[in-house]
């Protein structure tokens, strides 16, 4: 063996354990201060109670952590402001949020154990209990769907141009949708069944709500299933507003809500119980300063003022849960195939 | 290398760049893109700013590249260690090959659900996936690379009786270093890639998350998305670069890297360079403004080598009064078949 070979060899040897060492060091600080498990802009616990606020009953002496996962959006408001104002810690909970793309992915991490709390909306809670998956909600997020439709943030556009002026116009046509089999693409269904057209006519197309606007404008699609504030941008182009399916179908209806595992739930019923009083006690207060509660957007959503306070709350701030809503939604979903099995709505609703 | 054709190679990347943000820019301006869909380059510039500012952009890089590194050193660790031992034993490797490419395939956002599932929104389920995803194509490069050492070296060391730890560390993995180099400069782009999407999709904290809040905000965010999604870009190209970098000082000695190294101009004197010219002071005076960076890396380097040496066992070679095909060694000597 040559000196040259030796070195090269030694070198090697030297410099894999260097990259081990290397390695573990840079893997190893960050590490240990992982722990909190949160970075949400709402993350960080207040602790300074709006006097208007702290009604609370049970001024709890121990602290219990939960964790909570979110999916960011305007609605969220009355969740960030019981955070923020610190409802949630004079209910004797530290919250921890964790942002999440969707309800679906918000159940797993559920189950997983890593979150008690989360939010859901009413066809995934359907879905998953009717295939065996115990989950109840045991919150609104901040009320039942408006019974108002200038209330409403969904709505049913039409495309300039499209000459789409009702229902009946969408058969045979192309309609966007953030999610197919979610409430919306089944409140399509609904409505074309309804006005006389076969469902399986209207041809549903996933797009994100932030690229609809645009297909709406360069005729992709003829009509779209949009949110605010992504609506307002579609409205201003030229597209017509059809309908509010939420408020034409489901007034008043629980179409979202706040959910946990029941295991959960009957294993921690106190817990629950603060849990629910703390958002009936924010979403109370947002009913009276819906401008004030807008604000949480600001760091919520990292949203501008001005931008926060124009955002629309589609909710009439009613905690009280629709049964009949989650029925209605139920049997609709049997009726197009996505369930088999129709679980009791009592099962799937907690109060305390 | 000539200051010509530095300026040249450098001119033309930073040319090109400022020519591909110019034309985002004007085709913002124009209306081509439609401003609500997709930000100007200088809004999203000017998001990035306002971002860099406060402590969230930090914060939700530091947490992702938490996610990248715990990940890629856990699955390029495994990677090494079970790719080694399929390798060496060809029954192993021809057994198992086929199931390792049949894994390597699936996507691994097929198994972010189950990453959900069995660890939620976390830094264990980030770096779980980021794993995976790394693991299955450098295990294939770990094997290519251990089966392709030179026969005449593996005999060599055969003979010399290096077992063990040693023969891993100077035998094989030299020959193995190149292919496994390419698998985890591969593997460094797919570990963010991974992180980033269990992020997005996910959830939990870092850049993926970011993007995530800023799509949900509406129109009014979006140049604070795009702002995180060049983060991200940015972020690729560093720990793409820092790899190329560290490759060049490990793998200094690999074939590959020489000629590259000739290529560069680096060292002006001579084309075949060994570590113990390397590691001696004084050599190529001002040949590189780097000089002095990778002296200092070349002599921690050649110090972990020493230790290396003294820690462990040498090969017990003339103990044992092995054959000694040279013939050039101290020690007793024997013949080979004694009868």
């Amino acid at each position: 063996m040559g000196q040259g070979l030796r070195w090269r060899t030694i070198s090697v040897a030297g410099a894999a354990l260097l990259a081990v060492t290397a390695a573990a060091c840079s893997s190893g600080s960050p590490n240990s201060s992982s722990t909190s498990p949160s970075a949400s802009p709402s993350a960080s616990p207040s602790t300074s109670p709006s006097s208007a606020t702290s009604t609370s009953s049970g001024a709890a002496a121990s602290v219990t952590n939960v964790t909570l996962g979110y999916v960011p959006y305007s609605d969220d408001a009355s969740l960030f402001y019981a955070q923020d104002s610190g409802i949630f810690r004079a209910h004797g909970l530290n919250v921890s949020f964790v942002a999440q793309a969707s309800p679906v992915a918000v159940e797993a991490s559920m189950a997983s154990g890593t979150e008690q709390f989360g939010f859901v909306t009413t066809p995934v809670l359907i879905n998953l209990n009717s295939k065996g998956v115990g989950i109840k909600c045991v919150s609104t997020v901040d009320g039942n769907e408006p019974t108002n439709p200038a209330d409403d943030s969904t709505v049913l556009v039409a495309a300039k141009g499209s000459g789409i002026t009702s229902i009946k116009g969408l058969a045979g046509k192309n309609v966007a949708e953030v999610q197919l089999t979610s409430l919306n693409s089944l409140s399509v269904e609904v409505l074309a069944k309804q006005a006389g057209i076969d469902p399986a006519s209207v041809h549903q197309i996933a797009i994100p709500f932030p690229q609809m606007p645009a297909a709406l404008a360069q005729g992709r699609v003829q009509a779209a299933v949009i949110v605010a504030p992504f609506a307002q941008t579609a409205l201003d182009e030229g597209a017509t507003v059809l309908t509010h399916p939420n408020q034409v179908l489901f007034a008043n209806g629980t179409l979202t809500c706040l959910d946990a595992m029941s295991s959960y739930i009957s294993a921690n019923p106190a817990i629950v119980a603060d849990f629910r009083a703390a958002m009936d006690e924010s979403v109370a207060y947002s009913a009276t300063h819906e401008s004030v509660v807008k604000q949480t957007l600001v760091k919520g959503l990292s949203l501008t003022p001005a931008v926060a306070a124009k955002q629309i709350l589609a909710t009439n701030f009613d905690t009280t849960f629709n049964t009949a809503s989650i029925e209605a939604i139920e049997s609709d979903m049997k009726a197009f195939g996505i369930i088999t099995s129709e679980p009791a709505a009592s099962a799937m609703l907690w109060n305390p | 290398m000539t200051v010509r054709r530095l300026a040249l190679r450098y001119g033309l990347r930073v040319g090109v760049l400022a020519a591909a943000l110019g034309l985002w820019q004007g085709l913002s301006a124009a209306g081509v893109i439609r401003a609500d869909e997709f930000p100007s380059m200088s809004q999203t510039a000017t998001a990035l700013w306002d971002q860099a500012r406060t402590a969230t952009l930090w914060t939700a890089i530091g947490q992702t590249l938490e996610g990248w590194a715990i990940g890629l050193a856990i699955g390029a660790a495994a990677a090494l260690l079970v790719g080694t031992v399929i390798a060496l034993n060809s029954f192993a490797y021809h057994s198992v090959i086929g199931v390792i490419e049949f894994f390597k395939a699936i996507p691994v956002i097929a198994i972010l659900p189950i990453g959900l599932v069995l660890w939620g929104a976390t830094l264990t389920m980030k770096f779980a996936l980021v794993a995976f995803a790394v693991f299955w194509p450098l295990v294939i490069q770990v094997c290519y690379g251990v089966r392709s050492v030179d026969p005449v070296v593996r005999d060599t060391a055969s003979v010399l009786r290096l077992r063990g730890p040693r023969r891993f560390a100077l035998v094989i993995m030299p020959s193995a270093a190149a292919f496994i180099a390419t698998g985890l400069r591969v593997a460094v782009a797919v570990a963010l890639i991974v992180d980033i999407i269990a992020e997005l999709i996910g959830g939990g904290s870092g850049v993926g998350v970011r993007i995530l809040l800023a799509e949900n905000a509406g129109p009014s965010a979006y140049p604070v998305m795009y702002a995180y999604i060049v983060v991200a870009g940015l972020l690729g190209v560093l720990l793409a670069g820092a790899f190329t970098i560290a490759e060049r000082y490990v793998l200094h000695w690999h074939e590959s890297q020489r000629s590259a190294a000739v290529e560069r101009n680096i060292y002006p004197e001579r084309t075949e360079v060994t570590l113990a010219v390397s590691l001696s002071p004084g050599r190529w005076p001002g040949a590189d403004p780097g000089v002095a960076v990778r002296r200092v890396v070349r002599r921690v380097v050649g110090a972990v080598g020493w230790l290396e040496v003294a820690v462990l066992p040498a090969a017990r070679v003339d103990r044992q009064g092995a054959v000694d095909p040279v013939g050039d060694r101290p020690g007793p000597r024997r013949p080979v078949l004694q009868s």
